[in-house]
């Protein structure tokens, strides 16, 4: 890299799983030049089959685990969790089920954070995350910018949003057919 | 065949239409700021394939990513050719 300082970005599990499902990691790649996951994501990815996948942006240096929290960040992220548990916009109740974007909110939050931005699609988290001015974006608001930025067309977003949705992310059909929209609009 | 990936928390809502655009837009001028404070200047580079296929191949092998190859290729151009050049 020769430009001073790297861009970086904080990622929640969903927005690198959709990336993986409609094959457009190479926007991210575009977009950021480190993503930083809290270490409780990578079961997560094991879990959803993408660990290969996983591994070899963590050996390319693109994904960066970061596990140092100290015991007051942990308290802090155990706070978050339990806030999103209680987000009218969740169905899950269970504060350990939201712990992992609790910890990429906290990354967030250090006052020597390099990152610019949050990726996150959940409501309630997101909800929370604004709470604290944390500053958030949804992996459809990415293929959005990558459409502006003409290194995709908006056939392309409809296509990688159905493919997420046919592989079972939570996009509607609202939702697709009105980005859709927004971006044939001339 | 198509790898396909478990969903993330499939159960949970997730932002509107309206939110994205929002992210989108908040972004980009998250990131126009940053350019500005970095003094950078974004240029897009279309490249044919198989090329870019070639060029991703390679910036894996030397872990990097194809933004910064093209980017260190581009800078290497200026200070071999167009720095010389002014100095003349």
């Amino acid at each position: 890299m020769t430009h001073m300082s790297p861009r970086v970005a904080v990622s929640n599990t969903g927005p690198l799983i959709s990336a993986l499902q409609c094959d457009c990691m190479h926007i991210l790649l575009q977009f950021y030049d480190q993503i930083h996951i809290p270490a409780d994501e990578i079961p997560e990815y094991r879990k959803h089959g993408a660990d290969p996948e996983i591994k070899k942006l963590l050996e390319t240096g693109f994904l960066v685990v970061r596990q140092d929290f100290v015991p007051e960040e942990t308290d802090a992220a155990t706070a978050i969790a339990a806030e999103i548990a209680n987000h009218r916009a969740t169905r899950d109740k269970n504060p350990q089920h939201h712990l992992t974007e609790s910890f990429a909110i906290v990354l967030m939050l250090r006052s020597n954070s390099q990152a610019e931005e949050l990726l996150i699609d959940e409501l309630a988290a997101r909800d929370v995350a604004r709470l604290r001015k944390v500053p958030v974006i949804g992996f459809p608001g990415i293929l959005i910018r990558a459409c502006r930025q003409r290194i995709i067309e908006p056939e392309d977003v409809l296509s990688a949003l159905e493919e997420c949705q046919r592989q079972g992310t939570h996009y509607s059909p609202k939702l697709i057919n009105e980005i859709y929209s927004n971006l044939k609009r001339p | 065949m198509k790898k396909n990936y478990a969903p993330h928390e499939p159960e949970e809502e997730v932002l509107s239409a309206a939110d994205a655009i929002q992210d989108a837009e908040q972004s980009e001028a998250r990131w126009q700021a940053f350019e500005k404070g970095e003094k950078m200047c974004r240029v897009l580079v279309e490249l044919p394939q198989p090329a870019f296929s070639r060029l991703e191949k390679l910036a894996l092998q030397r872990k990097r990513t194809v933004s910064h190859l093209v980017e260190e290729v581009i800078t290497g151009l200026v200070d071999v050719f167009v720095l010389p050049e002014e100095k003349a």
